[in-house]
């Protein structure tokens, strides 16, 4: 009989279900997330480069077939969605496994909450820039889902291509005035970017999952027998090792309590301003336009001088910091498109638009931790993010958009990064 | 090998600290060698002569580098190494089923 040398804990049915599905976990997880890229950026690309074309003067299509165009792509595409829904429905990944499929999920949730609000948007303000801003943002967040697989992985294509994302995202908002080389670029992106990769993770995952193929190829030694009792602890091992979600920690909990703080404040007092309720004057203006961003910035130099050398604990942590590193970086990206597109455009609009993106953005990247943690408070930031998107779309131009944002930053941005700071500080204690 | 024997454990896996090895790769793909020290609890020494036995079997793969000035040891699982990990739990789920 073999020994015993796991811990003493007796496995219930739930581990040995945990384990035999997370031991090909990741490939298929992987395969998955291939088919629906490789059908999005298939499907989506083709669509682009039509219009492009169309928009060129090179294709003429007539009205029926217009609305074939606009809406063909999605059916096909829904029925992957239920298909790959459908077979990932017993799936129990690890915790990196769960974070990486949660980054591509969220990127899915932001494309619809972006699609809602600036679809909207752009109808009733009847304004095509509106409606070209929203790829520009799924680019930033395509990005930044590659940029945490990437990191998530520790593979360099994936970096790769996340670097082809952000690329996208400024050449877009430079040609914005030049529809059809928009399009084409577009096109060319979906289709190289999307389709490809989802192509090569499809083709990639497959030859892991053969455990047949091994016995014949590999010849390896098996030569112990088990008890069950000692297969039971070994089952409830994995399972406590890859399956704890309240081991992966979220770190930058002082940044998101000073930015929430800072520009929570910076919101209320421009809000009040707006509403009549405090006058800033010109010189308020600017000190409240600049102080918090100086602030935030310096508070970002000593975490990050501080924070150096330090190594995420766990495959969980790294995940879930990689996502919302993901989402810091195309939040840069946001800033630096909506800048430009606001100034060169001359709409102030443009820029009311950018804390949309950005509620929607953090949505995303606290979908991650609620799925990688299994834990409630996340889950509700994340949906309060969300909502905050919708509302914000809702009162753009309003007094009550920027008390609506103020009081996100505050609630959803300072109050967590506080319990973050209160956690650490347990942790280490 | 001629005919698979649901009781018998492949030997590079079977032991706490390589099983552990193999099932914190077959989730998170890579990790650093210090990584997999704290999240195993191991000692330097036992995980490197775990590493290696894991290394020969051909089930990781080690590589060494350098992350600034610092020296930096990052494992990847192959193809083969998550196959076997497959098997392995297949073989130690047959068991719980077949004797419980």
């Amino acid at each position: 009989m073999g020994r015993v040398f796991f811990k003493p804990r007796v496995a219930e049915p739930a581990d040995l279900a945990f384990a035999r599905s997370f031991a090909g976990e990741g490939p298929r997880a992987q395969a998955s997330a291939g088919l629906v890229f490789f059908w999005a950026g298939l499907l989506y690309g083709l669509q682009t480069l039509v219009y492009a074309a169309i928009e060129a003067g090179w294709v003429k299509v007539a009205p029926p077939f217009g609305l074939w165009l606009a809406i063909g792509p999605t059916l096909p595409f829904l029925g992957v969605i239920a298909y790959v829904a459908w077979r990932e429905r017993k799936g129990k990944g690890g915790v990196a496994t769960r974070a990486l499929t949660a980054s591509y999920t969220s990127a899915g949730l932001l494309n619809l909450i972006i699609a809602v609000t600036f679809g909207w948007l752009a109808i009733s303000r009847q304004s095509t820039t509106i409606w070209l801003l929203y790829p520009i943002v799924i680019c930033a967040m395509q990005g930044a889902v590659w940029y945490a697989a990437s990191l998530i992985r520790r593979k360099l294509w994936l970096g790769v291509v996340s670097a082809g994302w952000f690329v996208t995202t400024l050449a877009l908002t430079v040609l914005m005035t030049q529809v059809a080389a928009y399009l084409f670029c577009l096109g060319v992106a979906l289709l190289a970017l999307m389709a490809a990769p989802g192509y090569a993770m499809r083709q990639s995952s497959p030859r892991e999952r053969e455990p047949e193929t091994l016995r014949t190829e590999k010849s390896v030694d098996t030569g112990s027998d088990t008890d069950p009792q000692a297969a039971r602890e070994a089952l409830a091992f994995i399972k406590a090792l890859v399956d704890r979600g309240e081991q992966v920690q979220l770190s930058g909990g002082v940044l998101l309590l000073s930015g929430g703080l800072l520009y929570g404040l910076q919101c209320l007092l421009h809000g009040l301003d707006m509403s009549g309720s405090l006058r800033l004057g010109a010189l308020g203006h600017l000190i409240n336009g600049i102080l918090p961003t100086l602030l935030f910035l310096i508070v970002v130099g000593v975490v990050l001088w501080r924070d150096r050398h330090k190594t995420h604990a766990n495959a969980g942590s790294r995940a879930i910091n990689a996502a919302f590193g993901g989402v810091g970086l195309a939040n840069l990206f946001m800033n630096l498109v909506f800048g430009y597109a606001a100034f060169t455009q001359k709409l102030w609009l443009i820029w009311m638009l950018y804390p949309i993106s950005l509620c929607a953005l953090m949505g995303a990247g606290w979908y991650v931790a609620a799925v990688a943690q299994r834990k409630l408070w996340p889950a509700l930031v994340c949906a309060g993010w969300f909502a905050t998107a919708v509302l914000l779309a809702w009162r753009v131009e309003t007094p009550e958009y920027l008390l609506i944002l103020s009081g996100a930053l505050v609630l959803l941005m300072a109050v967590p990064g506080y319990l973050l700071v209160r956690s650490d500080a347990g942790q280490r204690a | 090998m001629s005919g698979f024997d649901v009781n018998r454990l492949d030997d590079a896996i079977h032991g706490r600290l390589r099983l552990g090895i193999m099932a914190y790769l077959a989730d998170a793909e890579a990790a650093d060698f210090n990584e997999l020290k704290g999240v195993l609890e191991a000692t330097q020494g036992n995980l490197s002569v775990h590493l290696s036995k894991l290394e020969d079997a051909g089930y990781v793969e080690i590589i060494k580098g350098y992350q600034g000035k610092k020296p930096l040891t990052r494992v990847h699982i192959t193809p083969a190494g998550r196959q076997a990990f497959a098997r392995y739990i297949e073989v130690l789920s047959g068991l719980v089923e077949k004797r419980s």
